[in-house]
């Protein structure tokens, strides 16, 4: 490899790498790929590098006129679509897509279409699919992304070539982001390990004052567990609750302003609000579930490191601004105690996904915690 | 940027681009209008990244550049000025001044960099048509073009032409629509292209003004030409079904009957076909007899005098499908032929209009 090219943005997926190339190169690329792998690992860019690769004439230089845009987003024949609906893809979508793949090309050889969190493909949108998945028109790739394989429906799995991507070891992550927007260690970290070790994510965490704060709060919450009476811990959950939801002013406000930016530019009378306030409104619900997640990351993370911490290998603390009550609390929570309280944080993220309420989700993961880690006996 | 134009020229063309604006939310550019001027003429260009207009006008340009503009918000603005020269000036980055007398609006606009430009493509095959010969042609298929995104490619009307014959076809499944007419110019080769069939069928009522139409054919796209106007559409890929070996060259019973009068019974009769009832035609002797009856509401029935030939026959079909069959054609006579209850009826036209609709039959 001794010119620059598309490929050189993936950091430490030599594999993956190696194998999209060759194919692109080859022209052995299939028709639909799924991209799985961690959050973080690079999948997002992959599929545009190799939409890169598949439509630049010169095989992905990167520079020209043609990867710019892919790049931008603005190329009329690579379409990334990420879930419309609160937490799934809606019909209209996949409609949408199957109308444009049968319509020849804007302007290259071949239309790509991305689709982001195909784990998010619901039965009937998912059926909506699968027929332009598993047989497309011939100048169609379609790209899904996805973070395990077991959690995309299986019609849609099979229909696709499976490329596996390597997670991304925290150093490579937190040197990543050192690059990229020049914070410390400890605060990329901390960040990486509220956000799932998604980077984009952690980077949006680390400039979100708000965000910060709610989980500064559950840290202090957690250190305060095994004092705090029932009363306390439920006043505590209500306020983590209160502390989500104050990140949704930003989206609010920055909604607004597309908003009425929009009607600026189309007049009251476009009609065409109705849509865009709709899809506010999912965004909204959507970036309060990825709160609560937050919350649940943080936690997962904190009982992690008193775990390590406990084990003797305190240099893997992923909360190093808490680190003495990390300190404090291994040195009298016994490791049964904590594999319970980790249950209790793996079932607080499996509620939320089945749609419990956040409110009581939190309370019960909480409550849980307290009772794991205070009363050792009622396990033995 | 900075122009002049009269007001009844840019609201016309504004008239035009406003057809391929997008209500896409997701792209807002894709509501603007990009308006270049160049030398002594203003370019007006919108698109949804299916079809893309693009209009010239005359105009004082005393400064060249390009600038996206809302397009509905525009037009607007234009339709309520008075008869007189507007004049359109970018006074920052993001705004455009528009003035016309004593009026004054300030519109945001948004970059021309980002508006996706359909590509520039050079037709490899170019033909003219004349405009009122695409118009009917259009007119008589377009009932039969599918509404279902199932099966796409039946969302597109194809056109054939060999030599001096364009045809055009379209069929949703249940019925097939071809029609025919002759070019004014031959072409050399042969030209099998589906084409959107909402496309093709704006252009009619935008091209009413021009006298000809001139279509070119690109790997991609379909280019219409007309007055001063281009319209592009992406063109669907696929196989379209082979129309030829479904339309049934002879029958046993062929009927010719007045085109109006079956209409019109036919529409009468339609009334008491409800719930999807069959619509049945029966023929015997020089009768043509169509029924409805849909239970607990009613019956209807009437006799029509016909010509026939062949043997007596008994057939049901949709009575939409058959209603809109007869409505698309202008002919005085139709020539109906049938052969068995189970096999498709097929109207034809009886003079050289080239007209022929098959339609599926249901259970009588």
């Amino acid at each position: 490899m001794t010119h620059r090219d598309v490929w050189d943005g993936l950091v430490g997926q030599d594999k993956v790498v190696s194998f999209l190339r060759k194919s692109s190169t080859e022209g052995t690329t299939t028709h639909a790929y799924l991209f799985v792998g961690p959050p973080g690992s690079g999948k997002r860019s992959a599929a545009r590098a190799l939409a890169c690769a598949l439509l630049c004439e010169d095989g992905g230089c990167g520079t020209c006129s043609v990867c710019t845009r892919i790049k931008r987003g603005s190329y009329p024949d690579v379409r990334v679509y990420e879930p419309e609906g609160a937490a799934t893809y809606m019909v209209e979508q996949a409609r949408e897509i199957i109308h444009d793949t049968n319509l020849s090309p804007v302007e290259g050889p071949l239309k790509i279409y991305i689709l982001d969190r195909a784990e998010a493909f619901n039965p009937a949108a998912a059926n909506a699919l699968l027929k332009t998945l598993e047989e497309p028109p011939d100048d169609v790739v379609l790209i899904l992304l996805t973070i395990s394989w077991e959690s995309v429906l299986p019609t849609i799995a099979s229909r696709c070539q499976v490329v596996r991507f390597a997670p991304v070891s925290p150093s490579t992550a937190v040197a990543l982001m050192a690059e990229r927007s020049g914070v410390g260690p400890d605060d990329a970290m901390a960040a990486l390990a509220a956000s799932g070790g998604v980077i984009p994510r952690a980077l949006d965490f680390i400039s979100s004052p708000v965000r910060r704060a709610a989980r500064g709060r559950l840290l202090g919450v957690l250190r305060d567990l095994p004092v705090m009476d029932g009363r306390d811990v439920l006043e505590a959950a209500r306020e983590l609750l209160t502390s989500v939801k104050a990140p949704l002013d930003e989206v609010r406000v920055r909604q607004e302003a597309e908003l009425r930016e929009r009607v600026e530019f189309l007049g009251k009378t476009a009609g065409s609000l109705k849509p865009i306030e709709d899809r506010h409104k999912r965004e909204l619900s959507a970036r309060e579930r990825e709160g609560i997640g937050e919350l649940v990351n943080v936690a997962g993370s904190w009982l992690r490191d008193v775990a390590a911490t406990a084990a003797g290998a305190p240099e893997l603390v992923a909360n190093r601004d808490a680190a003495d009550d990390i300190a404090a609390a291994a040195s009298c929570i016994g490791d049964r105690q904590l594999a319970r309280a980790a249950n209790a944080v793996s079932e607080a993220r499996r509620r939320i996904s089945y749609n419990v309420s956040p409110q009581l989700a939190i309370e019960a993961m909480l409550f849980d915690i307290q009772e794991a880690i205070t009363c050792p006996r009622s396990w033995e | 940027m900075r122009l002049s134009i009269a007001r009844g020229e840019l609201l016309d063309s504004l008239n035009v681009v406003t057809k391929a604006l997008s209500s896409r939310t997701t792209l807002p550019i894709l509501s603007g209008i990009l308006i270049s001027a160049v030398g002594d003429s203003v370019i007006l260009q919108s698109t949804d990244l299916e079809i893309s207009i693009k209009h010239t006008i005359g105009a004082g340009v005393e400064e060249s550049g390009s600038v996206v503009m809302p397009g509905r918000l525009l037009a607007e603005v234009v339709r309520s000025l008075p008869e007189a020269a507007v004049h359109l000036e970018t006074s920052s980055f993001d705004q455009v001044k528009v003035t016309c007398g004593t009026s004054s609006f300030v519109l945001r606009s948004l970059s021309p960099d980002d508006f996706p430009k359909f590509p520039e493509v050079s037709p490899g095959r170019k033909m003219v048509i004349p405009t009122a010969t695409l118009t009917s042609l259009v007119r008589r298929v377009s009932r039969a073009v599918s509404r279902d995104e199932a099966r796409p490619i039946l969302t597109g009307i194809l056109m054939v032409i060999e030599g001096t014959v364009l045809r055009v076809v379209a069929t949703d499944s249940y019925r097939l629509a071809i029609a025919e007419a002759e070019l004014p110019e031959p072409v050399e080769e042969r030209i099998e292209v589906v084409v959107p069939g909402k496309a093709l069928e704006e252009i009619p009522k935008l091209a009413g003004g021009a006298e000809t139409v001139s279509m070119g054919i690109a790997d991609n796209q379909i280019i219409f030409e007309f007055g001063s106007s281009v319209y592009v559409t992406r063109r669907i890929e696929g196989a379209f079904p082979n129309y030829r070996q479904l339309v049934p060259q002879d029958g046993e019973t062929k009927v010719t009957v007045s085109r109006a009068d079956l209409e019109g019974a036919a529409k009468r009769v339609s009334l008491l076909a409800q719930h999807n009832a069959p619509l049945r035609v029966k023929v015997s002797d020089s009768t043509l007899t169509l029924s409805a009856q849909t239970q607990d509401v009613g019956e209807a029935s009437e006799d029509l005098m016909v010509a026939t030939e062949g043997e007596p026959i008994e057939i049901a079909f949709n009575h939409a499908f058959l209603v809109d069959g007869l409505a698309s054609s202008d002919e005085e006579n139709l020539a109906f032929v049938a052969s068995s209850p189970l096999k498709p009826g097929v109207f034809r036209s009886t003079t050289g209009e080239g007209f022929t609709y098959l339609i599926m039959p249901v259970r009588p």
